[in-house]
């Protein structure tokens, strides 16, 4: 939304502003936000900001830095890395988002933008998984979605299961994820093999593989 | 009692569409004396917040409807799926967003994936 529509939209006037400050960072984004201040100038600028679809990472990052309200500063870093996954600082700025949730969803991005594609062994990608917190069970999807591709070259079916009990035995948690038993059942059913969902214990996780149906077709192994 | 595949939450939100909110209590009201716009808009993002942080999650979904401009409307939805994924299934959040124009709807929905996770983590 341009600048002028969302003064528009907020009805506000020039002549009513006073209350609060944009930020020298912020400033670029603070049209339509005169006459407002703390938590509510930040969301109006935040909402700016996200409109600015072309605006360069490292003006991006400056920008977050602006940010008073600590919710709106979390969101501000965390979009950043999903828009940029490769963005130079990206560890630092995950780091630095101060809300768990936030945080985990930031580590999250990295690891599957940068990260995990660039680990030499699975043993590491499933370690480096660990920083993404609540969320590394998702991490371990992107993980074993990557590994899968080298199935076919490695050995088949025999180096799958092995992948995925090396998973299961770096992370025993993986093993009552229903995400990761989702993956567990969709990537090897999707390279043709019979689906490793015996290598979890009985519960959703292993339901949650067995359910899996690829393409409209329940896999080998159903 | 047969459950709406759609999802509770969306019911709510329809039924408060429909018929034009429901009971929030003193603070609603106050809001609703509030003359000009865009701090009328403000004082029900504030309320909302209040009952999201309440777990009361759908009278802050009821809030969001008050909610005028789109601007302030989004930043409230945003703020919402923040505060309370356990109660905003993909049904509730398309509709919630379907409520912004479209140039907002967009970035709203890919602000509901990652609540979205969160959720999906606590069951």
């Amino acid at each position: 939304m341009n600048p002028g529509r969302l003064a528009a939209a907020l009805g506000l006037a020039v002549a009513c502003g006073g209350q609060g400050e944009a930020p020298a960072e912020l400033r670029p984004w603070a049209e339509g936000c005169s006459g407002l201040a703390g938590e509510h100038l930040d969301w109006c600028l935040f909402g700016n900001l996200q409109e600015d679809e072309s605006l360069a990472s490292e003006r991006w990052f400056a920008a977050c830095g602006g940010f008073r309200t600590p919710e709106v500063r979390d969101q501000c870093y965390e979009t950043l890395i999903r828009r940029d996954p490769s963005f130079g600082r990206n560890e630092r700025v995950c780091k630095s988002i101060t809300e768990p949730r936030f945080r985990d969803s930031c580590y999250l991005e990295w690891l599957r933008g940068v990260t995990v594609p660039s680990a030499t062994s699975l043993d590491e990608a499933v370690k480096l998984c660990a920083k993404a917190g609540a969320l590394k069970e998702h991490c371990a999807v992107h993980v074993l979605q990557q590994w899968s591709a080298t199935w076919a070259q490695r050995g088949g079916e025999p180096v799958m299961r092995q992948d995925v009990t090396t998973m299961l035995q770096l992370d025993p948690e993986l093993a009552h994820s229903k995400s990761f038993g989702n993956s567990a059942g969709l990537f090897p059913g999707r390279a043709g093999y019979t689906k490793p969902c015996g290598l979890f214990p009985p519960g959703e996780a292993r339901a949650s593989c067995e359910d899996v149906v690829i393409d409209g077709v329940p896999p080998p192994g159903m | 009692m047969k459950q709406d595949p759609r999802g509770p939450t969306w019911l709510a939100l329809a039924g408060a569409l429909a018929l034009g909110g429901g009971s929030c209590g003193k603070k609603v009201r106050d809001c609703a004396k509030v003359s000009d716009a865009t701090e009328r808009d403000w004082c029900y993002f504030d309320t909302m917040i209040t009952y999201a942080q309440a777990d009361r999650t759908q009278d802050a979904i009821h809030l969001v409807q008050y909610i005028q401009a789109p601007p302030v409307r989004a930043a409230a939805i945003d703020r919402l799926f923040g505060l309370a994924p356990p109660g905003i299934d993909l049904t509730t959040a398309t509709a919630l967003c379907g409520t912004l124009p479209a140039d907002l709807t967009r970035t709203c929905l890919n602000k509901w994936n990652r609540p979205h996770l969160w959720t999906e983590n606590q069951q």
